[in-house]
């Protein structure tokens, strides 16, 4: 299975989401580094820094 | 764009945790080549990525994994290791792993104690993970993270308690993710989107009001299942991570497999099959991938999953960060069910 397939295949409005919104600034680590502990920290090292 | 790259190094693994993503692959203990992990990580460096995730499978069994590592550093791409921890049981391991160059270790741990975590890893692993986490806490930089289930939830207070103990810098919590591979779609003792928001919300609650700032919780529920207030506070502490980067296309996973996948929780689902040709990576440089990453099927991917999960989600302000939970939930469950749902805060 393809994952274009696997994404047509979930549930989900008809709507797509604005550019804006799924791209608009983080308060939050989104780096899936799992335990990153310098988010928000400033630590220029740690590519947790937002978008 | 890109920011990580994961390297999945082969499925093989000691132990047989229940829920794991890699349940399809039959935990195949076939490594990929030191020569084309080299390749992935050239093409990631001209990419600018400045992270590795190197997964598996396990990872630290990987007969060449201080070769990679060190190519990691050589490149100046943060290496980090998502491990059971057992190797690392053996001091010269987790000596080895840092001298290397590696920047964190992260260590499942899925119990209190070894009924709990042998029971979900299926075998007799406690002592050597404790003994694993304790002895990477003397040579650098080591985190705990625990997959909550139906088997472990109500034990996350002690599992914090017990990790630290053993020396973990920051104690994390995510949640078992649908396993997905062409053939199924399973959740094996996974909490739903309801049960798990209660449990989050007791941890955000306690990490608040006892001032727990190794806490981290992977919020990869709809973050309206958690009480606003709650939440807000527990992002300013730093508790939470939220976000995909599917969604953004700042991630993407090489397997060992010659695929090409959207995260490591997609088994057999690909988005692409051919990574290399002739043992030669199909992308001739970092500027030919980027091209294919933003103008080919991933591209189409990420447009695909672009759409709200559900009309609750239209006008929300956290759309952004929450982009509707995992969307591998919704491969198992209704988003109509859970989105927006009052009665579980």
């Amino acid at each position: 299975m393809t994952a274009l397939d696997f994404v047509d295949a979930l549930p989900r409005t008809d709507l797509v989401a604005t550019s804006n919104s799924y791209l608009s600034d983080s308060d939050v680590c989104d780096c899936d580094c799992r335990g990153c502990d310098k988010c928000d920290t400033g630590d220029s090292d740690c590519n947790t820094s937002k978008d | 764009m890109l920011k990580s790259f994961w390297i999945v190094l082969g499925y093989g693994c000691q132990n047989r945790c229940s829920g794991c993503y890699a349940t399809p692959s039959k935990f195949k203990n076939k490594w990929i080549s030191l020569d084309k992990a080299k390749q992935i990580i050239d093409i990631m460096h001209e990419c600018e990525c400045n992270e590795c995730i190197l997964i598996g499978g396990e990872p630290s069994i990987y007969p060449k994994i201080y070769e990679i590592v060190e190519y990691l550093r050589h490149k100046h791409i943060r290496a980090v290791i998502v491990s059971n921890g057992r190797l690392f049981s053996n001091k010269n391991h987790a000596q080895k792993i840092f001298s290397s160059g590696i920047e964190r270790v992260v260590v499942s741990i899925q119990g209190k104690d070894k009924e709990t975590h042998n029971f979900i890893t299926n075998c007799n692993s406690f002592e050597e993970t404790c003994s694993g986490i304790m002895n990477c806490s003397t040579y650098g930089d080591v985190s705990t993270i625990t997959t909550l289930s139906d088997l472990n939830s109500e034990q996350w207070g002690e599992i914090a308690k017990l990790s630290r103990k053993l020396g973990a810098k920051i104690v994390s919590y995510n949640c078992i993710i649908p396993a997905i591979s062409e053939k199924s779609i399973s959740h094996i003792s996974g909490l739903n989107p309801e049960k798990a928001a209660k449990v989050i919300s007791q941890i955000l609650a306690n990490a608040l009001n006892y001032d727990l700032q190794f806490i981290r919780v992977n919020l990869s529920i709809p973050a309206c299942l958690i009480d606003r207030h709650l939440l807000d506070s527990a992002i300013k502490k730093n508790l939470v991570m939220m976000g995909c980067h599917m969604y953004k296309g700042s991630g993407v996973v090489f397997d060992s497999q010659n695929h090409l996948l959207p995260c490591t929780h997609f088994n057999d689902v690909l988005l692409s099959d051919d990574v290399f040709k002739n043992g030669k990576m199909v992308w001739k440089n970092g500027r030919d991938f980027l091209s294919y990453w933003m103008n080919e099927s991933p591209k189409i991917f990420r447009e695909k999953l672009n759409m709200y999960r559900d009309e609750n989600c239209i006008d929300c302000d956290l759309w952004g960060t929450c982009i509707g939970g995992c969307p591998l939930f919704w491969s198992y469950y209704n988003p109509k069910d859970y989105i927006n749902l009052k009665e579980a805060k």
